[in-house]
């Protein structure tokens, strides 16, 4: 149910945010948890 | 299901035809058909023929997809020279590899067992990459390189082509190298490097200079 995902906001979206969006991706294709909004530089 | 040959059958050849049996496992898409080597006849110790010398693959018909796995950055740039004009070269990326989809791999390169690459890579034509090697964000790694294994390079690295990484080195972020440097194993590179130099130690330091490409 997309309504029971939490939101995420990843802060930094330098190199390691991606890396971590590419995390939450692969933590939700074995169980869809997070719906990622953003990622927010702190720049 | 394309036809392929390996070109050269000695250790890493046959690690490579380890591979083509491990990415058949999960979908078939090679028939390898064999090996071929300059100094090897018969068969390898698992039984993978080898058909003749490099020059054998001009008398196949159909003309093969092949795979060059000799580590040798300047062999394997030599060879790719003579070859690409008639064959076409197989990207192998063994089934455990583990990447982001913003991640590209040049023609003809092989990556082995359990190498991860993250997000924003870019691994260039014809490289070695062996198994557990780990290669960060924005990373740049030029043509012809080769990376043995256990090799960590770090996010925003640049690699020009045609290196050589030993067993285990260490490559911090946000350096760049300069092409055909060879990295002795255990290496930990903190700095930039220039071109043509061999590179030794913790960390590492330009102990030799070599002769670039005329």
């Amino acid at each position: 149910m997309a309504d029971s995902l939490k939101p995420l906001i990843i802060v930094g979206a330098g190199g390691l945010g991606r890396e971590v969006a590419w995390l939450v991706t692969d933590i939700n294709r074995q169980k869809p948890e997070w719906d990622l909004i953003n990622l927010k530089s702190i720049e | 299901m394309k036809s392929l040959v390996i070109v050269g059958a000695s250790g890493f050849g046959r690690e490579v035809a380890c591979l083509v049996e491990d990415i058949n496992k999960v979908k078939p898409q090679y028939n390898l058909l064999g090996l071929v080597d300059d100094a090897l006849e018969g068969a390898t110790v698992e039984g993978f023929p080898i058909l003749g010398d490099i020059n054998y693959l001009y008398s196949m018909n159909p003309k093969p997809y092949i795979s060059i796995a000799i580590a040798n950055p300047i062999i394997r740039k030599q060879l790719a020279a003579r070859l690409k004009k008639d064959f076409k070269f197989a990207t192998l990326v063994h089934p455990s590899v583990s990447m982001s989809p913003y991640v590209t791999i040049g023609e003809g390169s092989i990556i082995c067992r359990n190498t991860l690459f993250t997000t924003n890579v870019s691994i260039g034509e014809q490289c070695i990459i062996n198994v557990n090697c780990s290669v960060g964000h924005d990373t740049q790694i030029g043509d012809f390189n080769s990376i043995m294994s256990h090799t960590a390079i770090a996010g925003d690295v640049y690699i020009g082509p045609g290196c050589y990484f030993g067993l285990h080195c260490t490559v911090i972020n946000m350096i760049s190298l300069g092409e055909s440097g060879t990295y002795g194993a255990g290496a930990v590179v903190v700095n930039d490097m220039p071109a043509n130099i061999v590179a030794v130690g913790v960390p590492a330091r330009v102990v030799k200079k070599v002769k670039g490409e005329a």
